[in-house]
């Protein structure tokens, strides 16, 4: 029924693109090991000779794929020295995702990528094909998939969509502040690549002399500031043109601005709900939600965004309508004992105090600055204590817990993975334990962890994970 | 409670009739294989205290810093050498029913964990060379999500509780 044949010539270019991203961390781990700016492989023939071999290997790359369905199987054969066939039976197919990146909207193009059943899934990818080809695949792969698609139309109201005004909230409460402090970290150690030793040297002994608190508090201030830009700005290209649509066996997440991504989740995939309220989101009242589901990562085995934001209060309806299974059931709390606020301070007071133990026998010897760092820690340790909670409903768990952000995760008995309970030494004195249960998550777990609660509440919550 | 690993060692016939219904204790030559294992792994935190007294040589740095670490290093291989291995197989039991593996452990976190039967993947035994001069094996459950170790039993318990659990596995995944 479909000949073998070529993906679109484009497909050569992606497949270079490709392998250069993939390659992006050994170029520049050479880069920097190699001396920096002195390094030979920035010499424009050695970087002519790179190009030209990737591109060559791109070519051939695409002259030597050829895709085709026969028998009920998605056959590709591919490989440049090497024939590699991959043949894929329908009845192993479970999402067909199609998307399209800058590269293939220009030319009209789209990307197929075709995944398999099993936490060890192995994937299809044909990276530059015409619209067509991909739907006349789709149709033959997933027969039922014309059906899905006719039922969409018909109830066009099932669609969820993040409007400007919410997108920019995200953006600006986003709190991937790791992330983006971690490029800044990275972009200030390279550097001294550029700014030769002594250069420093001369200008730390000019400057540190006069730099005074005010001085640091104005590079600490720019640093956050840079890094909110930045994580506001990754923000803004995830989450454009967010939209969430149910269908009768899945739910369909389109999002992005550069690069459109096309998330397929099927529904007994799905292993928990969370919803994530960050520092800055939750005052306003609002948070996150994710889903975890089992070998569909959003990226490489994360958790997949089911809504960038929402309002807290719009969480049970939302849950209600798209993913019934897992919303909230009415039922009795369990909370952490007022005589757990101890464990909750100390946990994070000792660190702390090792930490500035250090701090203040190397350099920095200054007490009140060190002390006003408790205050924070604290108050985090005793929202810590509030936000604590576990019920169970039937077969429903929900677990609360916060590490900065306040989590609320919603499973379902059959998806726990592992459940267990652990009490050290100091918990058992004041008869108090932790459960966690963990779910799958791409190809991976989650830990849903709630700590300090009454011994025997931890031991219900284990005793209620018991199949029987 | 004590007697009870030795029980099923000494023995080939009790192995057919083995219940791990109860809980079950791990096997007694856990305790000198993870002496000797405890007592070289704990080797490597001396690289710690030599080398920031190796980088405090001819510096301002305190003296006293790389030999309070000694002192901890050498308490922490003394006891991995010693007493912490018996304390550890003391706390360490494991229980297989029809529906579920329970394990516990821990002596200063004591720690309960239950995987639901019907969730295993698969189950492996697994014997490195200081298990096998022991002739000991680990059994390694791994379900979805997470990869649980019952550590050092006998390679007759080994197999057969690796055997028992694929078994009920297969039977669970059916009844589900």
């Amino acid at each position: 029924m479909f000949e073998p044949r070529r993906q679109h010539p484009v497909a050569s270019v992606t497949n270079v693109l490709r392998t250069l991203r993939e390659l992006l961390v050994p170029i520049i781990i050479v880069l920097i090991l190699g001396g920096g700016g002195n390094s030979r492989l920035l010499e424009p023939s050695t970087l002519l000779v790179l190009l030209s071999v990737l591109g060559i290997s791109g070519v051939l790359g695409w002259m030597r794929f050829h895709f085709w369905i026969e028998e009920d199987e998605l056959r590709i054969t591919h490989g440049i020295f090497v024939k590699k066939k991959l043949f894929i039976p329908k009845e192993r197919i479970q999402v067909i995702d199609i998307s399209s990146g800058l590269i293939q909207r220009m030319f009209g193009l789209v990307q197929v990528q075709v995944q398999t059943a099993g936490s060890s899934s192995s994937q299809a990818r044909l990276s530059a094909v015409t619209l067509q080809e991909a739907k006349e695949l789709k149709k033959l792969l997933l027969e039922d998939q014309e059906l899905a698609e006719v039922e969409e139309t018909a109830s066009p109201e099932k669609i969820y969509a993040l409007s400007t005004r919410r997108l920019l909230i995200a953006a600006t409460t986003a709190s991937s502040f790791g992330v983006a402090f971690s490029i800044v970290g990275y972009v200030l150690s390279q550097l001294d690549q550029f700014v030769d030793d002594e250069m420093v040297a001369q200008y730390l002994e000019g400057a540190v002399a006069q730099t005074t608190a005010g001085t640091w508090i104005i590079i600490l201030v720019a640093a956050f500031l840079f890094a909110w830009v930045l994580s506001l700005l990754g923000t803004l290209l995830r989450y454009s043109k967010f939209s969430v649509r149910k269908r009768k066996d899945d739910l369909v997440i389109t999002r992005g601005l550069i690069e459109r991504k096309n998330i397929t989740v099927p529904f007994d995939r799905i292993q928990a709900v969370r919803s994530v309220e960050g520092i800055f989101r939750q005052p306003f009242g609002y948070a996150a939600l994710y889903v975890e589901s089992a070998g569909y990562g959003d990226e490489g085995g994360e958790s997949t965004v089911l809504m960038p934001l929402i309002k807290k209060s719009e969480i049970p309806d939302i849950l209600e309508d798209l993913l019934p299974e897992f919303s909230e059931p009415e039922g009795e709390v369990a909370k952490a004992p007022v005589r757990s606020i101890p464990r909750f301070v100390l946990r994070l007071f000792i660190p702390l105090t090792i930490v500035f133990g250090l701090v203040y026998l190397a350099f920095w010897d200054n007490l009140t600055a060190i002390a006003l760092f408790y205050v924070p820690a604290l108050l985090l340790a005793l929202l810590r204590y509030k936000d604590t909670e576990a019920k169970t409903v039937g077969d429903h768990l929900v677990l609360q817990f916060r590490n900065l952000a306040r989590t609320r995760a919603i499973t379902r008995k059959h998806r726990v993975q592992a459940a267990s309970v652990s009490a050290n030494w100091f918990q058992r004195r004041r008869k108090l334990g932790s459960f966690r249960a963990t779910v799958a998550s791409g190809k991976g777990g989650r830990t849903l962890p709630v700590d300090n609660l009454e011994i025997s509440d931890s031991n219900y919550l284990l005793n209620w994970a018991r199949p029987t | 409670m004590e007697e009870q690993p030795q029980e099923i060692n000494t023995g080939q016939e009790t192995t057919q009739t083995v219940s791990f219904d109860e809980f079950q204790k791990i096997d007694k030559y856990a305790i000198p294989a993870w002496r000797v294992g405890g007592g070289f792994g704990s080797l490597i935190w001396w690289l710690l205290p030599f080398g920031i007294s190796l980088y405090g040589m001819g510096r301002d740095f305190p003296e006293w810093i790389p030999f309070a670490l000694a002192v901890v290093v050498l308490i922490n291989s003394i006891s991995q050498s010693t007493f912490l291995p018996y304390i550890r197989w003391k706390h360490w039991s494991y229980r297989i029913t029809d529906d579920e593996i329970e394990l516990r452990r821990g002596i200063f976190i004591k720690v309960n964990t239950l995987i639901p039967i019907n969730r295993v993947q698969h189950v492996d035994t697994r014997q490195g060379p200081l298990y096998r001069s022991y002739d000991l094996a680990s059994v390694t459950i791994s379900s979805a999500a997470t990869t649980h170790e019952i550590p050092a039993l006998s390679e007759d318990i080994a197999d057969l509780v690796r055997e028992k659990i694929s078994i009920l596995a297969r039977k669970a995944r059916q009844d589900v």
